[in-house]
């Protein structure tokens, strides 16, 4: 197993899940919430560390570190923060690999576009319906 | 150094399995307490390679424990970790011969580097040293030994390979502080500012020297110098 120093942004359902098993999976993380309540959903084993600030600020990404970074989610609720946080962290702080979420699918395209990798949890279900429909 | 033993004393239990986690290849004796007393107790009672020391503890706080080490003269190599984006302390840790930090969130690539620059240091000679990064690592090894006027010369000397170096000037400060010279410190300070103004330790220990209450000599003596440039 590959060790990667992991960033990410947004706490909410997909953010705990992912980082929970991702520190399991024994990667360090970072995950950065502007709510610092949104961090009680972390499991006890949780291994990581946690900001509680705006993602936006470029000193919190400062203090996560994000020039050392591995791999940067964004995965926050708002599509137009994600799509800034992954160009920031692409195109300033160089990190090899990043992901933006892309909540609204017909937005997918345009990011495609602006030459960032994207996640969009909606077409994978639906991808996945299909898959299961079809057989 | 045989086999390398680490202590890790910390509370939090995402830095003590980071850093375990780090080192788990490299076959390091690593042993971990998370209380001030307890981690004071170990130090005394056995020989420790490198200890890794949070500043905030329960029981005894990490400044305290560095205290006791400098006054029990222990010989361990200390990395004192600070909290998120921070240098807190730096000055005063140097006074008791720490000179290695890591600031929260702690990640492995960083933590790898300092051990492996710690062990390295440890074989450097005055004749054999030649480059910038070496001298800064003498410099190192001199504070740990609190030989502060020869750490003083060894960044002189880095310093005339790199002159442009805000590393080498901040650590030409915090030096300066250490020996009692308030305005040389502040001068190193500003130079290492000029070569790189965002270099966060600089600016911090400027800010803090200067909002220090200093006494009205030093101030006259520290704006005389000033003007006299």
């Amino acid at each position: 197993m590959s060790h990667k120093y992991i960033i990410i942004v947004g706490c909410g359902r997909l953010g705990t899940i992912l980082v929970n098993r991702l520190s399991r999976l024994g990667h360090s993380i970072v995950i950065i919430d502007k709510d610092t309540g949104a961090f009680e959903g972390l499991s006890s084993d949780f291994s990581g560390f946690t900001i509680g600030g705006d993602a936006a600020e470029s000193s919190v990404l400062q203090n996560a570190k994000i020039n050392k970074a591995d791999m940067f989610y964004a995965l926050t609720n708002n599509d137009n923060t994600n799509l800034m946080l992954a160009q920031i962290a692409k195109d300033i702080y160089k990190v090899p690999f990043v992901i933006a979420r892309v909540n609204d699918p017909q937005r997918d395209i345009v990011y495609k576009n602006l030459n960032i990798n994207t996640i969009c949890p909606i077409i994978i279900a639906a991808d996945e319906l299909i898959k299961r429909t079809e057989g | 150094m045989s086999q390398i033993k680490m202590l890790i004393i910390d509370d939090e239990i995402n830095i003590t399995k980071t850093i375990a986690a780090s080192f788990a290849k490299n076959g390091y004796f690593i042993q971990q307490c998370n209380d001030g007393n307890e981690g004071l107790k170990r130090l005394n009672e056995e020989k420790w390679d490198i200890a890794f020391l949070d500043i905030r503890l329960p029981g005894i706080d990490g400044m305290k424990i560095l205290k006791q080490i400098y006054e029990n003269q222990i010989s361990v190599n200390v990395i004192m970790i600070t909290a998120y984006g921070s240098v807190e302390n730096a000055v005063q840790a140097m006074k008791y011969g720490a000179v290695d930090f890591v600031s929260k969130p702690l990640e492995p690539a960083t933590l790898r580097n300092i051990v492996d620059k710690i062990i390295s240091r440890q074989h450097l000679s005055e004749q054999s040293v030649i480059e910038y990064h070496e001298f800064i690592e003498l410099a190192k090894l001199y504070i740990k030994q609190r030989e502060f006027h020869k750490a003083h010369d060894a960044i002189k000397k880095a310093l005339t390979q790199k002159p442009e170096s805000a590393e080498a000037y901040n650590l030409l400060g915090a030096i300066n502080e250490v020996l009692g010279d308030i305005v040389a410190a502040s001068q190193a300070y500003q130079m290492a500012i000029r070569f790189d103004a965002d270099y966060q330790p600089a600016l911090e220990n400027l800010k803090r020297i200067t909002s220090m209450e200093a006494n009205s000599a030093d101030l006259l003596d520290m704006m005389s110098t000033i003007l006299r440039k």
